[in-house]
This record gives C-alpha cells, sequence and structure tokens, in this order.
C-alpha cells in the first residue's frame, strides 16, 4: 500500500471503521511510514475532539417539562386517533349490519321465487272468479234479498 | 411498564395506553435531543425537533415495523428534521466565541474549566461549517458513538455511502481544524509582538 491509497483509509482507520483485511494493510503501510503516521495521530486527536462533545451543551428539559410541551401537540393527535377509532368501529358495525340487511332481503327474495309474481297471481284469481261464475249452475245461484226483491219492486201510487 | 421491551411498549401504544408512549418518550427523550442538538446547536429548537420526531412517532406508529429497532427508527426521523430544518436555515451558521456562555447556558460537565468549553465551542464552530449530510454522519458516528451500518440505516443510504461521508467529513475537519489552530498560533505570534511593541 503506498501513502495515496493509506490517505483514502486512515480517516476511518482513526475511527475503527474499517474491516480487519482493510485495518491491517492500512495499520502495515502506517508502521513504516512516518508521514502517514503523523497524519493518523492528528486525525486521532480530531476525533477525540469532537467526541468530547457527546452531552455536552444545554442540559435537556426534564422529563416533565418535555411531556407537558409534547402532551400540548399530541392532544389534538389524540383526539384524532380517538375519532378515528370509533368511526373505525362504526363503519364497521354499519357494513356488519348493511350484510345482514342484505342478507335478510336475500332470503325473503329467495322465499318469494316459489310464489307467482303478483301480476299473474291477479289475473289468475280473476280468471278463477270468472271460471267459477261462468260453472256456476241456476240452481245455486244465490237467494235475493228481501231488500233487493223490494228494490226491484214496482208500486202504485 | 419500565421492564417492558420497546416492541412491547410500541404495541401497547398502538391498543391505545398512553402509559406505554409516555414510558417510550422517557426511554428516548434525552438521547432525541442531544442528537438534535449536535446538529443544530440551539436548546430551544432542538427541543422542538425531538418533540416533533415523537409526535410523527405517534401518527405513524401503526405502520411501523415492530421487527426494526425503534430507536434507529426516532433517530432517522429526528436526523431528518434537523438536517431540512438546518437546510431552511440555510445551512451553517457561524457562531462566534462571545455567544459561547450563552450557548453552552452555564451546562457544562462539572468540573468543565472555561478553557474545556471555549475549545469546545470552537470544535462546534467547525463542525457547523460542515454540509448537513456531513453533520449528521458526524454527529451520530463520533459524537453518539453509533456504527456506520446504524446510521446507513438510519440515513437511508449504503454503508459504502456513509464510509464516503465519514471520510470526507474528518477531511474537511482536519483542514478547517488546522486552519483554526494556525490562525491560533498567528494571533499568538501578533499578541506577542503587540507586547513587544507595547514594553
Amino acid at each position: 500500500m503506498n501513502c495515496s491509497d493509506a490517505k483514502k483509509l486512515l480517516t476511518l482507520f482513526a475511527g475503527g471503521d474499517l474491516e480487519e483485511a482493510e485495518f491491517t494493510r492500512v495499520n502495515e503501510h502506517v508502521a513504516s511510514c512516518p508521514e502517514c503516521g503523523k497524519l493518523l495521530a492528528s486525525l486521532r486527536a480530531d476525533r477525540e475532539l469532537v467526541a468530547s462533545l457527546k452531552s455536552s451543551g444545554p442540559e435537556p428539559p426534564s422529563f416533565g417539562e418535555f411531556w407537558d410541551g409534547l402532551s400540548e401537540k399530541l392532544a389534538p393527535e389524540a383526539r384524532r386517533r380517538l375519532l378515528r377509532k370509533y368511526l373505525h368501529r362504526a363503519v364497521r358495525a354499519a357494513t356488519v349490519a348493511a350484510v345482514l340487511l342484505v342478507a335478510v332481503v336475500f332470503l325473503f327474495h329467495v322465499g318469494d321465487d316459489k310464489k307467482q309474481p303478483v301480476e299473474s297471481s291477479v289475473e289468475e284469481g280473476v280468471i278463477w272468479i270468472e271460471s267459477q261464475t261462468e260453472n256456476q249452475q241456476p240452481g245455486l245461484e244465490l237467494e235475493e234479498c228481501e231488500l233487493c226483491v223490494d228494490s226491484n219492486r214496482e208500486y202504485d201510487f | 411498564m419500565k421492564d417492558k421491551s420497546d416492541s412491547e411498549l410500541v404495541q401497547a401504544t398502538r391498543k391505545g395506553d398512553e402509559n406505554a408512549f409516555k414510558e417510550l418518550v422517557e426511554r428516548y427523550q434525552g438521547r432525541a435531543y442531544w442528537v438534535a442538538f449536535n446538529m443544530l446547536r440551539n436548546r430551544e429548537e432542538s427541543i422542538d425537533i425531538a418533540q416533533e420526531a415523537f409526535l410523527r412517532v405517534y401518527r405513524s406508529l401503526d405502520r411501523f415495523d415492530i421487527k426494526r429497532n425503534f430507536y434507529t427508527w426516532l433517530y432517522q426521523i429526528v436526523t431528518n428534521l434537523s438536517i431540512d430544518h438546518l437546510r431552511r436555515k440555510g445551512v451553517s451558521k457561524s457562531v462566534s466565541l462571545d455567544a459561547v456562555g450563552d450557548l453552552d447556558g452555564g451546562h457544562g460537565r462539572p468540573g468543565d474549566g472555561i478553557e474545556q468549553r471555549e475549545l469546545r465551542e470552537k470544535v462546534r464552530d467547525v463542525i457547523d461549517k460542515l454540509a448537513p449530510k456531513y453533520k449528521a454522519v458526524v454527529a451520530l458516528r463520533d459524537i453518539e458513538g453509533l456504527s456506520c451500518k446504524e446510521i446507513a440505516r438510519i440515513v437511508g443510504t449504503s454503508h459504502a455511502t456513509v464510509r464516503w461521508r465519514l471520510h470526507r467529513a474528518r477531511m474537511i475537519f482536519r483542514k478547517l481544524w488546522e486552519k483554526e489552530e494556525s490562525l491560533k498560533d498567528t494571533d499568538l505570534d501578533d499578541g506577542g509582538e503587540n507586547e513587544d511593541e507595547l514594553l
């Protein structure tokens, strides 16, 4: 490995981000190259400086403070979530009701199929009545009621 | 609630258990804050970003794949929100050393001297000059200590790209820090000459 190749990997070497094979090759080169060794020392020092920033700075808010702020933002969201939940349930209930209704209508419809359609039933009824009256025997005529007889009577005034 | 895993808490929250979500927030609010702060360097903005990230988590909880790491997902949201925020603000802002006291808020680590705090603010000044995509990998790898593979998942890119960005970011940092150091040396030299002149 020459210096040019090593320099491309030194930044990762300093951070422990190389695979084992790459690490070994760079390590061998650095051991025999003072210039790359110097650069590596600087990169390691940089990394320590940057790592010193961990958890340095203004403290995060307490959990209570953070949660209070978040709760304010969450409130409308939680309401929407609750509404969505109930809406979902309502839609489910409505779907079940609709399915049941369709099922009931279907069952009744299947039952009706055995009967004749209404129009033909009426027609049949008319034919039946006509046939009954046509076939009526004279002797079987209904007796005229008194009122009817009276209404047909002729009066002399 | 404390002994439950993240995925158990996520599932409980999905079923409407608000306390489970509260536990998740308590578990990760500090880390979310620090990830944002390492990129934004502003306490109030970092709190806002962390809260916004939890809000998005809450909204998308039903779509979250329970096999994934919860914190990777959270870091992903925080990082993306921070990058967007930086881009909206016009990338980097340079902060003078005069503002160090305000930025640090007097909340450095216990036992820290002023010099150490000033040094850290200088380091932050240099990191601030990095483009958001480089700043993100430096914050996640060199400050938070996540692995390159985890960072690849968080920033939604390949492992090779993360390594390349880390390489570039560290090289740029090296050059900027060298410049910073040489400026300090020049200032010291000038100061010496001026003192000589005064004397």
